[in-house]
Parts: structure tokens; sequence; C-alpha cells
């Protein structure tokens, strides 16, 4: 088994040579017949990167062509100004709104022969969720990015990385720049307000039946934690559990916020009536998107939580 | 006879009672009992007002004891209806969700999930309602498929239920695999949970399983004959095709019901009848009645522990059943063999 999938993987990497080797011959012979006398065009540049699995990532520049297999990645390429050059998305690419004019290569699984048929100089993929897709596409010649940051400043660095993978370093330092200010901004106008009125207690209502929440490790629990909240949910011990509701009930959240009901769903719950949130009126229902994507619209996310966190700390 | 149920009635309640003390939040025994007293007309003029803390109060009257009551309510319609069906089957891997049941349930609550279908009933969510309407309308399309052949054997019923199933299946991962977005929420509602659920939810499947289940113990004598043959049974006096509709109509409906609040919980339908029939032998005016109690005790058991367990998160209670079932079964088979 061992031995045939190791072989499997010469074979494969001795076909991709000599494929490789073929199509550079028909090139060059191609283009020297073409630019005869012409002066030579300086040879493409090369960028060494290494990506979120630690691999080394050799991307010869320009880079033409860019397909995205995760919604998050689709917005750093975009935000990076590299829109044009996405030539693949996911169907659930739905930011920018141009993203969902792009064609589509899958949903949930990636369709590895579409991806393949498009030929693209550069994958961006996400580490954890897609390492079948990741290692398939690789075996299969392309050169595959893997991203998967797992705080603010990761996705920063996300960017940063796509940026240098794809020529694009000016832009990626620019945006980084303009982010990582923002993100200071928000912080120190949240530390003022957290001087003022201590750190309110927040729930997120990720789904209601089970009751589900976001906890330790995931980007919600440290937008709030930035926000100048406390998630009541901190010491869950797993990224997305189910959740006591008697003990969201004991440690009485002064700040709800919901991603899939209304606010007026759990106003009508009557276990919740004494609720410190419900009492107040603080329930806020958010688009999930900026809350868990890790891509630019994180930053939004966090103005929009310091906002219901702490009213009024913005202006 | 009479002595066992009742002994096992006093467990169900003592079962109860553990579990309204039990939970994430630790509670004094001695405010659970003037909560729980308090509550019970003239014996709440004797409890003197503690001055309990209302957060203490709501724990105990609004999330533990609809969830508990919603534990025995699932437990007795699932253990009665797998009961059932494997007496009327003959076929001891029969459970409450073999005829396609759990399969409509679970489509209609994807198509609530999935197109955010609006609630119709206050303070319950569309899920709970679109998913009882699917399984009843499943439920009779399995009748109506079952009949078309002429007559109603009992295979006829099992096979079209199996194929109906299936199909339903198919038709809930493809709108599964093209609502992408509410994927993870369907998965978590497939894997049954107790959590975060009321008195609505106590109030929209009651009324089903009680009235399922005195069905399914008045025609617990009927089944005993059916079990012995159609011939045998006519000859003593039941005519076989109405018995069996009547009784697979009270099993559905039962199931309907605790699926469509509950989600689908698995191995209580298919432990608790074998176990109980090792303790009470197979007939089914005392297995039924306690495969009934005895599904109560359990869910309600199996709750508790998947809500305390790694508190403050919670475990599906679906877990819980099938790693604390498979054991326990096997403990009582092996001691029943010795």
């Amino acid at each position: 088994m061992d031995v045939n999938s190791c072989w499997d993987h010469v074979g494969s990497r001795m076909r991709f040579a000599i494929s490789h080797a073929l199509v550079l011959a028909i090139i060059i012979a191609v283009s020297g017949a073409l630019t005869i006398g012409a002066p030579v065009n300086a040879k493409a540049r090369e960028v060494t990167v290494i990506d979120a699995l630690g691999r080394e990532i050799k991307v010869e520049l320009p880079v033409q062509s860019i397909v995205s297999i995760a919604p998050s990645n689709t917005e750093i390429l975009f935000a990076l100004g590299l829109g044009a050059n996405v030539i693949g998305v996911t169907e659930a690419c739905d930011y920018p709104t141009d993203a969902k004019l792009k064609p589509k290569v899958g949903q949930v699984e990636m369709n590895i022969e579409k991806i393949v048929e498009m030929s693209p100089d550069l994958v961006v993929a996400v580490a954890g969720m897609q390492m079948s897709v990741i290692e398939t596409l690789s075996n299969l010649g392309i050169t595959v990015l893997a991203l998967d940051p797992k705080t603010l400043q990761g996705v920063l660095d996300s960017m940063t990385l796509v940026g240098k993978a794809t020529g694009r370093d000016e832009a990626a330092s620019l945006l980084t720049q303009e982010l990582g200010n923002e993100i200071q901004d928000i912080q120190s106008k949240a530390a003022e307000a957290v001087a003022g009125e201590g750190r309110p207690k927040v729930f997120v209502e990720i789904w209601d039946d089970p009751l589900m929440t976001a906890g330790p490790g995931t980007f919600i629990d440290e937008l709030i934690r930035i926000a100048g909240g406390e998630n009541i949910s901190g010491d869950a011990g797993m990224e997305w559990p189910e959740f006591s509701l008697e003990v969201v009930l004991e440690r009485d959240p002064e700040v709800i916020i919901t991603v899939w009901r209304d606010a007026d769903d759990v106003r009508a719950r009557p276990a919740w009536k004494h609720v410190s949130a419900v009492k107040t009126g603080r329930i806020q229902k958010m688009n999930p998107d900026i809350l868990t994507r890790p891509g630019p619209r994180l930053v939004q996310g966090l103005k929009e939580l310091l906002e219901i966190i702490h009213p009024g700390s913005l202006d | 006879m009479k002595k066992r149920l009742v002994m096992l009635l006093l467990l169900l309640f003592a079962a109860m009672v553990i579990a309204a003390g039990v939970g994430a939040v630790t509670i004094p025994v001695a405010e659970v009992i003037s909560i729980l007293l308090g509550r019970i007309p003239y014996v709440s003029k004797w409890i003197p007002n503690m001055g309990i803390e209302n957060a203490y109060a709501t724990i105990i009257l609004q999330v533990r004891l609809p969830r508990i009551l919603l534990a025995v309510i699932i437990g007795s319609s699932l253990a009665g209806a797998g009961a059932t069906l494997q007496g009327l089957f003959g076929n001891p891997l029969a459970d409450p969700y073999i005829m396609g049941i759990s399969s409509g349930a679970a489509l209609g609550a994807t198509i609530a999930i999935s197109f955010k279908l609006p609630s119709v009933i206050p303070g319950l969510s569309s899920v709970p309602q679109a998913a009882f309407l699917a399984s009843i309308a499943t439920m009779t399309a399995v009748y109506f498929l079952a009949g078309a052949s002429g007559r109603v054997s009992m295979d006829t019923f099992l096979l079209s239920g199996v194929v109906v199933s299936s199909f339903l299946w198919a038709v809930m991962s493809f709108l599964m695999m093209v609502s992408g977005d509410s994927l993870r929420e369907i998965m978590m509602w497939l894997m049954g949970s107790l959590s975060n659920k009321g008195y609505a939810h106590v109030k929209m499947a009651a009324p089903y399983v009680g009235f399922g289940i005195c069905v399914l113990i008045v025609m617990a004598r009927d089944l005993n004959l059916l079990c012995l043959g159609d011939d045998e049974a006519r000859n003593l006096g039941v005519d076989p095709l109405p018995a069996k509709r009547i009784i697979v109509f009270a099993s559905s409906l039962v199931t309907a019901a605790s699926v469509s609040v509950g989600g689908i919980i698995g191995f209580v339908g298919l432990i608790v009848p074998h176990t109980m029939r090792m303790v009470v032998g197979p007939d089914h005016r005392l297995l039924l009645p306690s495969s009934i109690i005895a599904g109560g005790i359990f869910l309600v058991l199996a709750d508790t522990i998947a809500r305390t367990l790694i508190a403050p998160c919670e475990i599906p209670v679906g877990v819980i059943t099938a790693l604390v079932g498979a054991p326990f079964f096997f403990y009582v088979l092996k001691r029943r063999k010795r």
C-alpha cells in the first residue's frame, strides 16, 4: 500500500516533469519563432514562500490566474486587488459581489477536474478542512497555497503571505497596515470603555436547537475580548460547543448576539426572560460571515461588536 | 404484575427528582426541594419562602423541568413504539424509525432550516412543526404504498417503509448539499438533543404521545394474539388487518411526535424493549407498559449525564444512549444467561 502510493507519487511527479518539459519545449519553440530578432523578455521572477502547512511553495510571477476554494480566501484576494485574476471560486464565495459572478469550482466538495481544466497559476486553500483537496491538487502539479490563520494577527499575516505569493507585496502591506491601524484604534477605544464600564458579559448564540455557542480558539472569542467584552463561554474547552442553558442563565449575559435567530425569538423564550440582556433589550443579530471568515471583514465585525458591547464608544 | 409496574413508576419518579436536582449549575438540595414543593398547590403554604434567587427557580422550573418531561415523553414513545413494532414484525431489529418516520421528520426539519420557514406556533421554532407535518405525511405515504398491492402484509409495510425512507434521505441529502450554509445546523438537529427546549415543545408532543400510548396499551392483548399468526388471531376473535393498522398508526404517531421535538435519538427504541423483555417476559400487556416507563427512566438518566458530564458544555443525548445503552444491554444479556 505504502510502496504503491509511493510509486504513484513518483509516477505522477515523473509524468508531470515530462509533460512540463514538453510544454516548455513547445513554448520555447513557438516563442522563439515569434520573437525572432526581438529582445528576449526578462525571465519570469520566481518567489518561494512557506505556507500554513510549512511547505515551501514556489510560484512563478506574475500570477495571472488564481482559483480560491474558500470564501475567506476570495475576500483576501479581492482586497489585494487580485479580483480580475481570480478565475474560479466556490458557491459559498458571496463577497464582494463581483465574486459571485466568477465560475464555480465547488460547494463543499471541490470539483478537481474543473480546477485542473482551468490550470490556474495558483490555488488558495484552507489548511485544516481541505487537506485532501490540497494533496490531490499538489500531486497533479498545481501550485496550492494553504492558509490557516487562527487569530486576528494571523489573518493579517496570511494576507501578507498571499501578497508575497502573488507579487502583490505592496498592496498587502498597505492593506495590513490600514487594517492594523483600525484594529489599534478600536483596541484603544475599547480599553477606554472597559476602564469606565468594565467588561460586559456577552453570549453568542450560534444555533438554538441544540444551543450552540463560540468557545475559546474562535475568532468570535478573540474579537469579543478585543472589543472589551467577556465571552461567557470562554471556558468551554471547545471551539463550537453545545452549551448548557442553565449556565447561560446563571452567568446572566448583559449582551446577547445571535447569528441565526432574531432578537424576538430569544425574547419569546420563557426561560430567558430574567436574563439581563433580554430585560434591557441588548440582543443583536449579526452577520456571521464578518465574525467567522478569516478575511479582511473581521475588522468590520470587530467594529460592530465594539458598538454593540460599548455603545457610543466609537464616536 | 401490578407490583412491578408500580415499582417502575416509583423509579421513574425518583429519576425525575434526581434529574431536577442535578445540573451544570449546582443548586443546594434544600432549595431544589423548596422550589419544587413550592409549586404544588396546598403544599406550598407549608414551605417557608427561603428568599430563593430568581435564577435558581428559573433554572429548575423553566430549564430542567420541561427538559425532564420531554425526556420522559420521548423515551416512553420510542421504547413503546420499539416494543410494539418488534412484536408486530416479529423482528428483533425493528425500531421506531424503521417505518421511515425519522427520515420524514429529518426532511421536514431540513426544509424548515434551509428555507428558513416562519413559525406558526409562538414560542416554538418552525423546525419541530415542519418535522411533525412531514413525518405524518411520510406515515401516510408508507401506509398507502403498502396498501397499494391490495392486501397489507407486514413485509410490505417494512419494505415500503424502507423504500420511502431511503428516498427521503436522498432528497434530504440533496437539499443539504445545495444549502451548504445550513449544513452544520441540520447535522446538529439530526444528532438529536433535548437542549434549549421549553414547555412549548412538551405541549406540542404530549397530546399525540398520550393518545398513542393509550392506544398501544389497549391493543396489547390483540398484539399478543397477532404474534401467534393471522389465522390464530382470527380464530380468537381479532380481525388482523384493522388491528395491525391501528397498532402501526399509534406507534407511528408517537414516534413522529417525539422525533419532531427531540431529533433522532437512537438506541432507546431498540435497547429498552429488549431489556424489558428479558426482565418481564414477552407478554405485551406487561411488556408494553413497562417498556414505556423504562424508556422514560432511561432517557431521563441519559440526558442528565449528557448535560452534566462535560459541563458547561453538553453532549448530544444520542451519544450517551448509545454509549451507556450498549454495554448495559450486554450486561443484562449476560446476567440473563447465567
